[in-house]
């Protein structure tokens, strides 16, 4: 290349301060399309934590009678049921931990009325169904009723899938407004290098080499504003982690906001996404608009 | 070059229409290789409409226009780019690209070829030699005065090598002493064998090209007497 010639400049302004607005939209939408996208993770393993163990367990109340031999042949009875793993009679003591909370420390009043319970632990896959221990009761002349846990794991699985499907819908609005906003922009971006379009188009460039022009600077502009949304989302979900107060007992209610590999992979994945769409939005609107010229 | 049936441009009997006005109609025009010709006429009778016929612009509402040969109505929109690469373009207002220089006005067309700096360097620099321009090959079109832009657009519309300049009005802002030299500059690349069609108003060009002269007024075209023979008048 000759000496004399200067440095080639880009064939669009390398900056265009009428992009600062789009910048700031893209990146503002890509900080809720993390946080929505992070929800739904978090409700997944919420859905986990507050499932997990329930759906093993099973407890018997035994309303009457209060016989000790006669609730022990009927845990025997339980246990030798398929599927069921263990059978074991909760005994006074653990009866009278269980309700020191409510009742304080004493143990449990000797003419209480409490029920004996029998908590069973079965394969989820092969449990026995409520009937049929409500029967194995009724076999032995024996009052008391079945709470089977799998009924509440079902509900919160159904609550967590519920909070999740939101969680991803919310996700698909703001990609697809991400998306209009770009094509909106990239219009406002053709309209106003009209000159560029229009010059390019009559010395023979190709439609493609035109719109690859916007497509790499409107890729360029997803990819750094959907990292900004990124990093601003990631800050603020480690800003919740650390100023969250200690609750090491609730740990089974609450899901772990300090984030893992996978939500730093997923919130990664954001400003590709962004990217991406921007370049494929800046691509087809103006081919389109391209081909509406001769 | 072989001889072109059509010539390089033949209008056949081509009309353009605005919605319900017609601009002109049943126009017939053919321009042989090498020539030099100007199209004068009144404002708003239609020069810049058939001039953006030849350079596929705008399609025209009825007839035949043949550019380099070809049917431009049985071009496909994927093969048009090859053919205005062939056509050099001279715009009423330049058309230059205020952020870029002078050189990068002039290299767009390589670039947008997909030409590579290192290849086109040197022929963009002496075009801007030819055209007088060799010391602002680094200032930005805003900041170069109307004969210079003019100068620049001319070496943008030549550096493809075209077989055919179309310009409008390329000494519209320009004054005598700038359109004597853009006027040398047209002369020697139509002794080169390029084909030349100029739109202009510039009685003065006219008189000193020794173009043919055709008028476009009513929505006809009619052949002005030798450029010559006004000298004369």
């Amino acid at each position: 290349m000759s000496k004399d010639a200067p440095k080639a400049l880009p064939i669009l302004p390398a900056k265009d301060g009428r992009e600062t607005p789009l910048f700031a939209v893209v990146m503002i939408l890509c900080f809720c399309a993390c946080l929505a996208g992070l929800a739904a993770l978090a409700a997944g393993r919420a859905a986990s934590l507050w499932t997990a163990g329930l759906s093993t367990g099973v407890t018997v109340r035994v309303i009457e009678p209060r016989d000790p031999a006669k609730i022990a042949d009927l845990a025997a009875a339980f246990g030798a049921l398929p599927g069921v793993t263990e059978a074991r009679v909760i005994s006074e003591a653990e009866l009278s931990e269980l309700l020191e909370p409510w009742l304080g420390a004493g143990g449990l009043p000797q003419d209480a009325p409490i029920p004996s319970l029998i908590a069973l632990e079965v394969d989820p896959s092969a449990s026995p169904s409520s009937a049929q221990l409500i029967e194995i009761m009724r076999a032995r002349d024996v009052r008391g009723e079945v709470d089977g846990h799998d009924r509440w794991a079902q509900e919160v699985l159904t609550a967590a899938g519920q909070v999740r499907g939101v969680a991803f819908g919310a996700l698909g609005v703001l990609a697809f407004a991400a998306a209009s906003v770009v094509a909106f922009a990239a219009r406002a971006g053709l309209a106003i290098r009209r000159d560029v379009v229009e010059t390019l188009h009559l010395i023979g460039a190709r439609d493609g080499f035109i719109a690859g022009l916007f497509q790499w600077r409107y890729l360029r502009l997803g990819l750094s504003a959907g990292a900004f949304g990124a990093v601003l989302a990631l800050a603020s979900v480690f800003l919740i982690a650390a100023t969250r107060p200690s609750a090491a007992d609730r740990d089974w209610l609450l899901p772990s906001f300090s984030p893992d590999l996978l939500d730093i992979a997923a919130i990664a994945c954001a400003p590709l996404l962004a990217g991406a769409i921007a370049m494929l939005t800046a691509r087809v609107t103006v081919l389109q608009q391209l081909r509406r010229k001769l | 070059m072989t001889a072109q049936p059509h010539g390089i441009v033949e209008l056949d009997r081509v009309a353009v229409r605005y919605g319900e006005q017609a601009v002109f109609a049943n126009l017939s025009l053919r321009l042989e290789q090498g020539s030099f010709t100007i199209l004068t006429g009144p404002s708003g009778a239609g020069k810049t409409s058939l001039l953006q016929l030849l350079y596929l612009a705008q399609p025209p509402s009825a007839g035949r226009v043949f550019v380099l040969g070809r049917d431009l109505a049985g071009v496909k929109r994927a093969e048009r780019h090859k053919l205005r690469r062939r056509i050099g373009v001279v715009f009423q207002e330049h058309g230059l690209l205020d952020h870029l220089s002078a050189f990068d006005n002039v290299a767009l067309p390589l670039r947008a070829a997909g030409q590579k700096p290192k290849d086109y360097a040197k022929d963009v620099l002496d075009l801007l030699t030819w055209v007088g321009l060799r010391d602002k090959v680094a200032a930005l079109a805003p900041s170069l005065s109307g004969g210079e832009r003019q100068r620049v657009a001319i070496a943008r519309a030549i550096v493809g090598k075209p077989n055919l300049l179309i310009a409008d009005e390329p000494t519209g802002n320009v004054d005598a002493e700038m359109s004597g030299r853009i006027l040398r500059l047209f002369q020697e690349l139509s002794r080169r064998g390029v084909t030349i069609l100029i739109a202009s108003h510039d009685v003065n060009f006219m008189r000193e090209s020794g173009a043919r002269i055709i008028r476009l007024a009513d929505g006809a075209l009619t052949e002005g007497p030798p450029a010559r023979a006004m000298e004369k008048a």
